[in-house]
């Protein structure tokens, strides 16, 4: 399907928040739109930069692998960049994406992305800060998990997924989305056990509860408080 | 160092900026004249704007609880301070200090705000900069925990070489700029194990010495062993 940046409702994507009303028809033109179901791979570390995502609907992943050891350093959900990551002086993506749940995602290839960058001054400005996030992000997450304990770690883990995809809009303790117990795991950068023992550890303290594959969060404001990636 | 008639190529000012924009920073901009081991600034400050070292070296750090302090980037000449502090708190996640007696323009928020938005050059380019600092920073992660002693010496004399640049580009002599006790941590390996492996990489030919001078001999080899290009 088509999907017209000029006509778009998605507020807090990028393009329609900073980009003039006269580049995005360009970009319409130029922009693509794929179909990803659960699992599909959206680009993998090592391809050379083709150009840059946005997702239109559903959730993603954005994992490194070290060997066969996944650490998922992203998650992401519509109206959000994937692929930004590979800009740079080598124009190869260091990461890969996969969809979580079947999903939409847009395409907008490099040169036309380039153009809409340098000929909308805003934009440029407010993907700077964007970096700028990230980076803060990133290094603040080096910096902390190498040194926290299990249990901390899934906090951190936790807190990522509800700031992500935050929680039901029908029951406002249930998380929105909960990722398999194994993308958890990669997430807090624990192994699969340690993360069943910990979340077991929280359940106990009435902080969570697991239901079935759902986790609904009983105590917000314990999680916030010892997350100390913040 | 005055921007309107400045030299430097690496400045990103002064290589992306229109020159009524020079003349603007010019006049904006407080000049620092440092000496070496001086603060810049600390963790934890709030971000009053943007540094660039016009003359000079420098060094960003991790001051961790232990006391221990990891270097996380070396700076050159022309090259840009103090933007990992902005973010939605405004605050240096890290401390910087000058490596030998330097000069540094500060440019306050607003005025380096007002560049980006004004010189569309500068926009992308702080972009793609930001893009390389994002990946640099995950790859230095990666490194710490993966690879052996041999790849982090590689690793730190290709960012020493992309920092300062060579000393003499005809004999590609290193311009180290640190001391070898730095040089170490920045490696994160013991100062015993750096110099022990300098001298493997001078019997394997990618290296050489000559008096206290390293130079290097083999700049594919030491790029294929960082896992990083020399620029």
């Amino acid at each position: 399907m088509k999907r017209k940046c000029e006509t778009c409702t998605h507020y807090k994507c990028f393009i329609n928040k900073y980009c003039s009303p006269e580049w995005k028809p360009l970009i319409s033109f130029h922009k693509t739109s794929m179909l990803y179901p659960a699992g599909a791979t959206i680009f993998s570390a090592g391809d050379p930069i083709k150009g840059i995502f946005q997702i239109y609907s559903g959730k993603i992943k954005v994992v490194t692998t070290d060997g066969e050891k996944e650490q998922i350093i992203r998650l992401a959900k519509e109206e959000q960049l994937l692929g930004h990551r590979g800009l740079g002086k080598k124009m190869i993506y260091p990461v890969t994406a996969i969809a979580l749940e079947d999903s939409e995602v847009t395409f907008i290839p490099v040169d036309v992305f380039y153009s809409a960058v340098k000929a909308n001054s805003e934009f440029a400005f407010q993907m700077m800060l964007f970096y700028a996030d990230e980076l803060n992000a990133a290094e603040r997450r080096m910096k902390l998990t190498a040194g926290l304990k299990a249990k901390e770690k899934v906090i951190v883990a936790l807190m990522t997924i509800i700031r992500a995809f935050g929680f039901s809009k029908t029951d406002n303790t249930l998380l929105e989305y909960t990722p398999i117990r194994k993308d958890i795991a990669s997430i807090a950068g624990t192994t699969y056990e340690t993360m069943i023992r910990a979340l077991g550890s929280l359940e106990k303290s009435n902080i969570i509860v697991q239901e079935g594959k759902a986790i609904r969060v009983l105590d917000l404001a314990y999680l916030e408080k010892h997350c100390l990636l913040d | 160092m005055n921007c309107n008639n400045c030299t430097n190529k690496r400045c990103p000012i002064n290589m992306y900026c229109l020159p009524d924009w020079l003349a603007y920073t010019q006049n904006s901009k407080s000049s620092l004249y440092l000496t070496a081991n001086y603060s810049i600034f600390n963790a934890g400050e709030l971000v009053k704007g943007i540094y660039i070292l016009c003359s000079g070296k420098a060094k960003v750090m991790l001051e961790k609880e232990t006391s221990k302090v990891d270097i996380i980037r070396l700076a050159g000449s022309g090259q840009v301070l103090g933007h990992r502090g902005f973010s939605e708190k405004m605050v240096y996640p890290l401390s910087a200090k000058t490596l030998n007696e330097s000069e540094i323009a500060s440019i306050s928020n607003e005025d380096f705000f007002k560049l980006v938005r004004e010189n569309k050059d500068l926009a992308v380019y702080m972009m793609m900069f930001f893009a390389d600092e994002l990946l640099l920073s995950e790859q230095s992660f990666q490194i710490s925990g993966m690879q052996t002693s041999r790849e982090k010496v590689a690793y730190t004399l290709v960012r020493v070489i992309n920092a300062f640049k060579y000393a003499d580009n005809t004999s590609r002599q290193i311009d180290f700029g640190i001391s070898l006790h730095e040089l170490a941590t920045f490696a994160k390996i013991s100062r015993t194990s750096f110099s022990r492996t300098l001298a493997k990489f001078i019997e394997e030919g990618i290296l050489r010495k000559r008096i206290w001078n390293y130079y290097v001999a083999d700049e594919v080899a030491l790029a294929n062993l960082a896992g990083i290009e020399i620029q």
